[in-house]
């Protein structure tokens, strides 16, 4: 009967499911096995899942699976019963039987028929080790030393198991059934653990254990489709249930507000049902990472242990795929660049076998996995001098930024610090990928090290994907949603002062927030919504606007919105083929008064301010260096200088009254502390000066590195600009280290450091110092607190 | 307000649109653009609507007119005069203009018409080549020519019609093109 037949398809297609997830689960059971191989529940479990696949593919008529499984099981078998022992080689033996059984697998799934394998090679390291294997007789056997692989029933764990349910047995289907229908009961941590998994039906026992099941009722697979179609509908349901509340309220009918108060709570429950069904523990992921950590360990000559935490902790299956190949990743550079070889770690007082560590727990509405070794953590000079070989960053700039900068080096494109392109890593794609992985769903990776002590890398995942948390913001009339994730504070400008007092600085804006320059772009401008220039793109009527403060794609701006009106929860719906290559958008959403909202992608705005920052100058040179270089442009005397933006911490005015003398030097006090001043004026032989006796003020370019700041004092700060082409002309004027064409004009670049040198002749033997010794910086002081931390945290949202 | 009490009437195909027994026929939604009538086959067209608020979409291509919400679902309304390289509907007072709601694969698209006209069926027989006094766009976006009994009627094709700029089969540069490169820059 045609009904058969198919029956026997879904039977199979249930059974190359079911035994995918056991071998998965195998890997990790087996590099638990290696560790300890005195393990006998564990050793069961692996027993049991290998006799399962054997019982099944006989009863299912695939021979060769069949006889690749009994091979195993032999093997088994010994271990089990104690005449062998579990040694390194033999779980390798084993790990290749896995292997095998997959490749197997996977070509009955394709092909329908598990014949034309090569099986030889795999076979003949089995029976090696079936017949080398020679070992002390079992002390206390479960069963007799001549037991073969049906012992496996006798187990009296199974046997226990097996007779809580026994019934339904004659007919074929059933007894495949128990077979097939072995629901993987969520094994613990790392998946070392599996709690006694499956006893497998013979055909010929009358044992097939169908309770194992534990019900129809326990748990149900469920359809990934139908999943996604019921998140949608909840989405639905939430935004109608935003308009619902909008318009009850509004109603001011009693029976219609309580009523719309039920449906709140309702359908508050069933997202949160929904959005827990499509929950899986993060150990779907982990499950595989033991065997990634054994074999590179052993490729490698590396020692390494795997520890897990939290394997329990779930979240959204989409958001579970994002993080497999980040993970993966993380835990092999944690192999490859964390630990040290054995014999450097003995030197180093360790343990010769190292540790990663996988954590997970939830945290503020996110899921935060961590991924941490015991290594010899990252060196930061080398890494400054890998991404200044790489031209990832020019030397000035290097100098000037602080150990936390300088290690975020290691998510930029092209960064890697391998020596040789290996096949597990150096291909320069690795971090970089990471940040952009977990950017895209919206979450963020930090970067934790402390030299010889190890790093951690931590990321930070959220929930769910499909509602998300979002400020509606306005601009030129027009509502838009800026999704949470990427939002670090809300500022207002202040409509008494031009410009809401924001700064123009050439073709950028910026606003000074606590010491640090903020570049700003307008949602206006970005958008094309305002029709008059930039210039004039200011104050809409009745305030200033608001600054969003955003950081994404590694960096962090100001998105100047008109205004700010709530807070919301939004359903993102993709845009139309029409719209799908706006890079501005990630979707749009219904709004509670069945309006509609752009969805701003911040990662892309982040990219465009970069653009609005440098506009191609209509005048100047248009062939702008295009490696990200901006300029501060400054008055001395009568002469234009430029130095790297990068090097600049913060502009502060004092007036010239307050300079003080210092020995030959000058200084001023500033927040209590003595910030040694150079004057550019007098650096450069145009004039020396008495300031005390001057008016009006000076304005400052402030350079901190580490704990210690300098003062370069100039007389006006004109312009910011993107550096041209021509800037490593030399002039070899003293003090200078070249000169650029900025906008049409030639302006002399001042070598900072040398300027630096001038005015604290000791402000980098510190921080050079302990590079060189591989030593950590400390990073720059904001607060006590954090000058006090002991690791240094390069932190990427 | 001429027209405003068409652009509600619901699409009722023919009975021969969908029946299949006479397939020597098609049916077609008019719909007025610039003083021309053009149509679209009934079985692509998924509704009309007559007044919808659009959400402009900033950047977008020209011819997006932006989003409108259909019951819950963003979908991307066309303003069909621009993508058909049409001058601009003049802005006179109070007119609507109505929407056809068209299927593209998964995708829907609302185009924006100047005003509804009704489902008429035509024989296979007495639909023309196109004029090939077309230019610019029109000259592939238009399939053919019916003589009705008063004027013509100049079919389009859908596909063609939503597909994104670039995907579009491609179209001999003309006078009118709609396809000037995209602001990203203020």
């Amino acid at each position: 009967m045609g009904d058969d037949l198919e029956g026997m398809a879904e039977i199979v297609a249930e059974f190359l499911v079911e035994s995918a997830e056991n071998l998965d689960d195998l890997d990790a059971q087996l590099v638990g096995l290696e560790a300890d191989p005195g393990d006998r529940p564990l050793l069961a479990a692996v027993f049991r899942t290998v006799h399962t696949i054997k019982g099944t593919s006989g009863f299912l008529a695939f021979p060769d699976l069949e006889r690749l499984a009994h091979a195993g099981e032999t093997l088994l078998a010994r271990l089990r019963d104690g005449r062998a022992e579990a040694t390194p080689t033999t779980v390798t033996v084993l790990l290749h039987l896995v292997d095998a059984l997959r490749d197997l697998l996977a070509r009955v799934g394709e092909t329908g028929s598990d014949a034309g394998a090569d099986l030889e090679g795999v076979l003949a390291e089995i029976a090696a080790e079936v017949d080398g294997g020679a070992a002390p007789p079992a002390p206390a056997g479960l069963a007799g030393p001549d037991a073969d692989a049906e012992a496996a029933v006798a187990d009296p764990e199974d046997a226990a198991q097996d007779h809580a349910a026994p019934d339904h047995v004659a007919d074929p289907d059933d007894v495949a059934g128990p077979a097939l229908g072995l629901v993987p009961d969520g094994a613990g941590p790392g998946g070392v653990h599996p709690d006694g998994r499956a006893g497998a039906p013979d055909a010929d026992h009358d044992d097939g254990a169908p309770g194992r099941r534990r019900g129809p009722e326990a748990s149900v697979r469920v359809d990934v489709d139908l999943l996604e179609e019921l998140m949608t509908l909840v989405g639905e349901l939430v935004l109608t249930r935003n308009q619902v509340l909008e318009r009850a309220a509004a109603s001011g009918d009693a029976e219609v507000v309580r009523a719309a108060h039920r449906l709140d709570v309702v359908a508050g429950e069933l997202q949160r049902g929904v959005v827990r069904a499509r929950m899986q523990p993060i150990d779907h992921v982990w499950s595989k990472l033991p065997r990634v950590v054994r074999d590179l360990g052993t490729q490698l000559g590396r020692r390494a242990r795997l520890v897990v935490d939290g394997a329990d902790t779930e979240l959204d299956r989409t958001l579970l795929e994002a993080v497999r190949d980040p993970l993966t990743h993380l835990v092999r550079n944690a192999v490859d660049h964390g630990l040290e070889p054995p014999e450097e770690r003995v030197a180093a007082g360790k343990d010769p076998v190292g540790v990663v560590a996988l954590r997970a727990r939830h945290e503020g509405g996110q899921v935060l996995v961590e991924v941490a070794d015991d290594g010899r953590g990252m060196d930061v000079a080398r890494i400054g001098a890998r991404a200044l070989e790489r031209g990832l960053v020019d030397a000035p700039s290097l100098r000037a930024m602080t150990a936390e900068e300088v290690l975020d080096l290691v998510f930029a494109p092209g960064f890697s610090t391998a020596d040789v392109v290996t096949s597990t890593s150096g291909r320069g794609v690795g971090m970089d990928v990471v940040r952009t992985n977990l950017e895209r769903i919206g979450g963020s990776v930090e970067l934790e090290t402390t030299p010889g002590r190890g790093s951690t890398t931590r990321l930070r995942v959220p929930l769910t994907l499909a509602i998300l948390p979002a400020l509606l913001v306005t601009a030129a009339g027009q509502r838009f949603a800026v999704p949470q994730n990427g939002l670090r504070e809300l500022v207002a400008l202040d409509a008494e002062r031009p410009r809401g007092g924001a700064e123009r600085v050439g073709g950028a804006e910026v606003l000074r927030l606590r010491g640090r320059l903020l570049p700003l772009v307008r949602l206006r401008t970005l958008l094309g919504l305002d029709d008059r220039g930039p210039d004039e793109g200011e104050a809409p009527a009745g305030g200033a606007g608001v600054v969003a403060v955003l950081e994404a794609a590694g960096r962090t701006f100001g998105l100047v919105v008109d205004g700010v009106l709530a807070t919301q929860e939004i359903v993102v719906k993709p845009l139309g083929a029409l719209l799908a290559d706006l890079p501005a958008y990630a979707g749009a959403t219904v709004l509670g008064d069945g309006g509609l909202a752009l969805i701003l992608d911040v990662r892309a705005l982040a990219r465009s301010a970069r653009e609005v920052e440098r506009p191609a100058d209509a005048a100047g040179a248009p062939e702008a260096a295009d490696d990200g270089t901006q300029l501060l442009l400054v008055r001395v005397g009568p002469r234009r200088l430029a130095l790297p933006l990068e090097v600049v911490t913060r502009l502060e005015d004092v007036p010239r009254a307050h300079l003080e003398r210092v020995g030959h030097r000058w200084a001023v006090q500033h927040r209590g502390e003595v910030l040694p001043v150079l004057d550019l004026a007098e650096h450069l032989g145009e004039h020396v000066g008495d300031h005390r006796v001057e008016e009006g003020s000076l304005s400052l370019v402030v350079h901190a590195l580490g704990d210690r700041s300098v003062a370069l004092a100039v007389d006006e700060v004109l312009d910011v600009a993107p550096a041209a082409s021509a800037r490593t002309s030399h002039l070899g004027a003293p003090g200078l280290s070249g000169s650029a064409v900025v906008a049409g004009r030639i302006v002399e670049l001042l070598d900072v450091r040398q300027a630096v040198l001038a005015a604290d002749s000791t402000f980098y033997d510190d921080v050079e110092e302990r590079a060189r010794a591989g030593a950590l910086l400390p990073p720059r002081p904001r607060t006590s607190a954090e000058a006090a931390r002991p690791a240094v945290r390069g932190v990427r949202r | 307000m001429t027209g405003a009490e068409r652009t509600g009437a619901p699409v009722r195909p023919g009975p021969e649109g969908r029946g299949g027994s006479a397939p020597r026929s098609r049916t077609w939604v008019t719909f007025e653009l610039a003083g021309d009538l053009y149509g679209l086959d009934v079985r692509r067209v998924q509704e009309v609507l007559a007044d919808q608020a659009v959400t402009p979409v900033p950047l977008a291509p020209p011819e997006v007119a932006g989003l409108v919400n259909l019951r819950g679902q963003v979908v991307t309304a066309l303003e069909l005069r621009r993508r058909l390289g049409l001058p601009a509907r003049p802005r006179t007072s109070g007119a609507v203009a109505p929407h056809v709601v068209v299927r593209d694969g998964e995708d829907v698209v609302a185009l924006v018409v100047d005003a509804l006209g009704d489902v008429v069926e035509v024989a296979d027989d007495d639909v023309q080549p196109p004029p090939d006094t077309l230019t610019g766009p029109l000259a592939d976006l238009v399939t053919g020519a019916c003589p009705l009994p008063d004027r013509l009627l100049l079919p389009l094709d859908v596909d063609a019609l939503v597909a994104p700029a670039g995907t579009a089969p491609s179209r001999p540069a003309g006078p009118s093109r709609t396809d000037p490169p995209r602001r990203t820059r203020p």
